[in-house]
């Protein structure tokens, strides 16, 4: 019995060190793990049977062997032979499984709820098999819809770049004419450092669109002061900015003392005044 | 000091070896082949930062491919084509010891890994290289267009448009992801040897190999099952899952190369931690590989 342990010393050391080291190891991974869900890695989102289906066994494989990046790729590659040919509906699913496969990437995001929003939503409203109109007002809007579910997806995986805030403000914006939401979107893409400046005119004027005409001016009031050199004129547009604060300084009925820019005949009163 | 001029011999026969085996040289010069082209994803020009990705996910994925097929292959012919020809009794009747032996197949494998993974980055980095040539050409033939149609040119955005398309081509996180690419096939080749040491038959540990290979990216799916009392409830499952979490090492925490390369913010300290971690369990592998090995009758 002592002489067979001997014989397999070797084997039964192996085995404990590796059973040790399947311990230690075990609590490594775990904070790997964490690390990564809280950076918002594609590759810890479980494939479902849902993805699967879609992709196809070979794509499959190739996820379980852990080429995601590159299964992304082929199928959003393949959304776009899909989008030539018009095969809406195969493009979308397609889409959603490359944006869920790499959920960071934030073109994938970008390209798919423009595709979606812009591209098929515009198809289907001139769709010429469809001979209702009202059926095909419908059907751009539920494409309309798909976009903006897509970008609210891509939201909550990037909360942290301003990119698909901006993109989903300008999707409600244009597309739906919501402009109370969109100039929340706008605000919160606008409220990130690195964010482009003309943002911040964005929300300005949905603002003033959606009817909020005093939040709209409190807005303006606040750029106009923080950009007291007023540079970069192409993008900022100030012109365009003093035309806004201009308008909604009568609209809003501020009086003369308290404009940034009292009208010409305010200004004429308060010279004949003693 | 001696144990070394052992193993370096060793290896330096094993790459010889390996590399006389037509199907290795032949999935070597495929990949190597296949990695060039990579440039043909910007025919799918979306936009230049999406085309750079493509490129680099295309090029990183087949290495990553042909680097653990020539691991898993390699690996399941090196020690039982040594046993099944019995120069393995030639090579140990010398001053040779075990553990050198086992050592020197394995470095020789990683030696032969290392040239295939800068071949690799070489035609990569030449491919991104040309990218970028033709871009920046691109850009800079679009300005004077339409400089010559009397157009004013912002000097200031036409750089910020090719600084965008350097940072792209000349991203110096790609050394990370070769090397946790590298470090990845390391780790599959050496539980391949593990496994080599205990089996008979070349299938056997190409396929142990291979499932390893893939339940290793399903690991934290069976993590969660484990902590899940509701998904693994039965008396057998309960402990299977257990000794999948034990033995089986979570080369899911890898895919942080997709990660990099989609151009996502990461700590270094994690891809740092994340080697660390290959770079151990490697070594814990080749130490259990050589006892088991130590104690094999041959």
């Amino acid at each position: 019995m002592v002489s067979n342990l001997l014989c397999h010393g070797g084997q039964i050391t192996a085995i404990i060190l590796l059973l040790c080291w399947g311990l230690v190891k075990i609590p490594i991974e775990k904070n790997i793990d964490d690390t990564q869900k809280e950076l918002r890695f594609g590759g810890r989102i479980p494939i479902s049977q849902d993805i699967r289906d879609k992709i196809g066994q070979g794509a499959a494989i190739g996820l379980l062997a852990g080429f995601r990046g590159f299964i992304a790729n082929l199928l959003f590659i393949q959304a776009h032979e899909h989008w030539e040919k018009q095969e809406w509906t195969r493009m979308k699913s397609l889409l959603e499984v490359a944006c869920t496969l790499q959920p960071r990437n934030i073109k994938f995001w970008e390209l798919s709820a423009w595709h979606l929003a812009w591209n098929v939503s515009y198809a289907a409203s001139i769709n010429p098999n469809e001979p209702r109109e009202a059926a095909r007002l419908r059907a751009q809007r539920e494409w309309i819809r798909a976009g903006r579910e897509l970008l609210e997806r891509g939201v909550q995986a990037n909360p942290d770049t301003w990119h698909l805030w901006f993109q989903l403000g300008y999707l409600i914006s244009q597309k739906q004419e919501k402009f109370a939401e969109s100039a929340e979107y706008f605000k919160k893409a606008a409220s990130f450092p690195e964010a482009p400046q003309y943002i911040r005119r964005l929300v300005g004027y949905d603002l003033r669109r959606a009817g909020k005409l005093w939040e709209a001016y409190q807005w303006w009031l606040e750029m106009w002061k923080l950009y007291p050199e007023r540079k970069d004129d192409r993008i900022m547009m100030w012109p365009s900015v003093e035309r806004e604060i201009r308008a909604l300084e009568e609209e809003l009925n501020i009086p003369a003392e308290q404009r940034i820019f009292p009208s010409a005949q305010d200004t004429s009163q308060s010279a004949t005044q003693p | 000091m001696r144990s070394l001029m052992v193993i370096r011999t060793l290896a330096g026969n094993t790459v010889l070896e390996l590399l006389r085996q037509k199907a290795l040289l032949i999935l070597i010069i495929l990949g190597i082949i296949m990695a060039g082209g990579a440039n043909f994803f910007s025919q799918f020009s979306f936009d230049t930062e999406q085309d750079f990705k493509f490129i680099k996910d295309f090029a990183v994925g087949i290495l990553t491919l042909v680097g653990v097929l020539v691991a898993i292959i390699g690996v399941a012919q090196m020690l039982p084509a040594e046993l099944e020809s019995r120069t393995v009794l030639t090579i140990l009747t010398k001053p040779v010891q075990r553990w050198e032996f086992l050592l020197g197949k394995f470095f020789g494998l990683c030696f032969l890994l290392a040239c295939l993974t800068l071949a690799m980055a070489l035609i990569l980095s030449v491919v991104l290289y040309f990218q970028e040539s033709a871009r920046v050409a691109e850009i800079n033939k679009s300005y004077e267009a339409a400089a010559s149609q009397g157009h004013e040119i912002n000097l200031e955005e036409k750089k910020a448009a090719i600084d965008g398309i350097r940072k792209q081509s000349r991203d110096a996180r790609l050394i990370s992801v070769l090397l946790l690419a590298y470090f990845k096939m390391v780790l599959t080749a050496a539980l391949g040897l593990l496994i080599s040491t205990i089996a008979t038959s070349m299938m056997f540990t190409a396929i142990m190999t291979s499932l390893i290979y893939i339940s290793g990216h399903l690991l934290a799916t069976a993590r969660e099952a484990w902590s899940n009392n509701e998904a693994v409830h039965s008396w057998l499952l309960k402990p299977l899952t257990a000794l999948i979490m034990v033995v089986v090492p979570d080369l899911g925490s890898f895919n942080l190369i997709d990660e990099i390369v989609a151009g996502n913010p990461i700590p270094l300290e994690h891809t740092l931690g994340i080697l660390n971690y290959a770079i151990f369990y490697t070594a814990v592998v080749l130490m259990a590989a050589c006892l088991l090995f130590s104690s094999r009758e041959l």
